[in-house]
C-alpha cells in the first residue's frame, strides 16, 4: 500500500507511504470570460494562463513546508526524524472538477477583483492576477508584495472564513497586523496556513499525527 | 355542459386569481426596494455603475441606513483585493503623502452585499467605485 489517497470536495490528498511525500492537488475547470476591449481567448492563451497559475502556485506553496509526523504507526516511525515534504498544485480538467474557475481576460491597465466562494467552490480570477501587487502603508512606508493568484489559492487550500481562517487583513482577524503573511497582503507562508490540510491528514493514517515542522 | 368547461369554471379562475396576486406582490416588492436593491443574482461580482457619481445622501435615501460604514485614509490601511480598485483610481504615485479619505459603505441585500466607495468632493461624498458581491465571497 505505497499510497494513501483521500478525495475531498476541494482537493485530493496523496501520501506516499514510502517516501513520505504529501501531495495535494486541485482539479480546476475553467470558464473563459472577456473584459472590455480584449480579443477572444486563443487556445494558447488558455494553456498559458493555466501554466502560469500552476507555476505561481507551485512557487508560493510547494516545497516550502516540512511536516512533522508523530505516533505509533509504521509511517510515523519511518518519517518522524526527517519529517515529510508537502507539495500543492492544480490540474486543468474539463469535468469532475474540485473548483469552477472563471477567468476574465482584461486589458493590462484594467482591474478586476478576484475572489473565491468556499461553499460553492467557485474561483474568479483575471489575467492580471500574475502581476505582483505592492501594498504600502504607514510613515515611513512599509511595503509588502503579493501575487494575487497565490493568495486566492490560499483560500482554496482551506484558509477560509467558513473554517474561521479567512482573509487576515480584516480587522476581525487575529493576524491583522501580520502584513507579511500571504493571507494578509504579503507573500510569506505561516504554519497556520496548513491547518485545514493538517486536519485532513490527521484523519488519513491511524497512529500518525501531522504538524508543521518548519517553513522556508 | 361538458366536463372541460366545468373544470375551467371551478379551478381555472381561482388559480388565475392566485397567480395574479403573487405576480403583483412580487412586482410591488421589487419596486419598493429601489435602485440597487433589486434581488438580482450576485454569484458573479458586478459593478453597479449607475451609482457612480451619486452623493451619499442619495444612496441613503434610496437604500436606507447602511449595514457597515468605515471612513479611512488610504495611506493608513492595507489596500487589499477588495479595495484594489481604489489604488487604481488614486495611485500612491499621485496621492503621495497627502491623506486620501474614503468612505466605504455596505448594504446587506439578502445573500448579496452592495458596497459603495465615496470620495470627498467639496461638501459631498461622491461614489467613485461600486461592487455587488455574494456575502460568502473571500477576496
Amino acid at each position: 500500500m505505497p499510497h494513501i489517497v483521500k478525495k475531498l470536495l476541494w482537493c485530493d490528498i496523496d501520501i506516499d507511504t514510502i517516501t513520505g511525500q504529501v501531495f495535494l492537488q486541485q482539479k480546476w475547470n475553467y470558464t473563459w470570460l472577456l473584459g472590455a476591449g480584449v480579443s477572444a481567448w486563443t487556445s494558447a492563451e488558455k494553456t498559458d494562463f493555466h501554466n502560469r497559475a500552476d507555476t505561481h502556485i507551485w512557487a508560493a506553496w510547494s516545497n516550502r513546508a516540512t511536516l512533522s509526523v508523530t505516533g505509533t504507526s509504521a509511517f510515523a516511525l519511518r518519517h518522524s526524524s526527517a519529517g515529510v515534504p508537502i507539495n500543492l498544485d492544480i490540474r486543468r480538467v474539463t469535468a469532475n472538477e474540485h473548483w469552477d474557475v472563471k477567468v476574465k481576460k482584461i486589458l493590462p491597465a484594467a482591474f478586476e477583483r478576484s475572489n473565491i466562494v468556499w461553499s460553492t467552490r467557485k474561483i474568479n480570477l483575471d489575467t492580471n492576477d500574475f502581476n505582483t501587487r505592492t501594498n504600502c502603508r504607514g510613515t515611513p512606508r512599509v511595503c509588502h508584495k503579493q501575487i494575487p493568484v497565490a493568495h486566492e489559492f490560499g483560500h482554496a487550500a482551506g484558509n477560509t472564513a467558513v473554517l474561521g481562517r479567512g482573509d487576515e487583513y480584516k480587522a476581525s482577524s487575529p493576524h491583522v497586523n501580520d502584513h507579511s503573511s500571504i493571507m494578509n497582503v504579503g507573500s510569506q507562508l505561516k504554519s497556520r496556513h496548513f491547518q485545514t490540510i493538517l486536519d485532513e491528514l490527521n484523519l488519513m493514517i491511524p497512529g500518525a499525527t501531522f504538524t508543521v515542522k518548519g517553513i522556508i | 355542459m361538458s366536463k372541460i368547461p366545468r373544470i375551467k369554471n371551478i379551478y381555472f379562475y381561482p388559480l388565475t386569481v392566485i397567480f395574479l396576486f403573487f405576480s403583483v406582490a412580487a412586482c410591488s416588492s421589487d419596486n419598493t426596494m429601489g435602485e440597487g436593491m433589486k434581488k438580482t443574482e450576485c454569484a458573479t461580482m458586478t459593478e453597479v455603475r449607475e451609482w457612480l457619481g451619486k452623493k451619499l445622501s442619495q444612496a441613503v435615501e434610496k437604500l436606507g441606513s447602511s449595514s457597515i460604514e468605515k471612513t479611512f485614509d488610504m495611506n493608513d490601511v492595507v489596500i487589499d483585493e477588495f479595495r484594489g480598485k481604489l489604488e487604481v483610481l488614486f495611485p500612491l504615485s499621485s496621492r503621495g503623502n497627502e491623506p486620501k479619505w474614503i468612505k466605504e459603505t455596505s448594504w446587506n441585500q439578502g445573500d448579496c452585499i452592495l458596497t459603495l466607495w465615496f470620495e470627498k468632493q467639496g461638501d459631498n461624498w461622491i461614489v467613485v467605485d461600486t461592487l455587488r458581491w455574494h456575502k460568502d465571497s473571500e477576496f
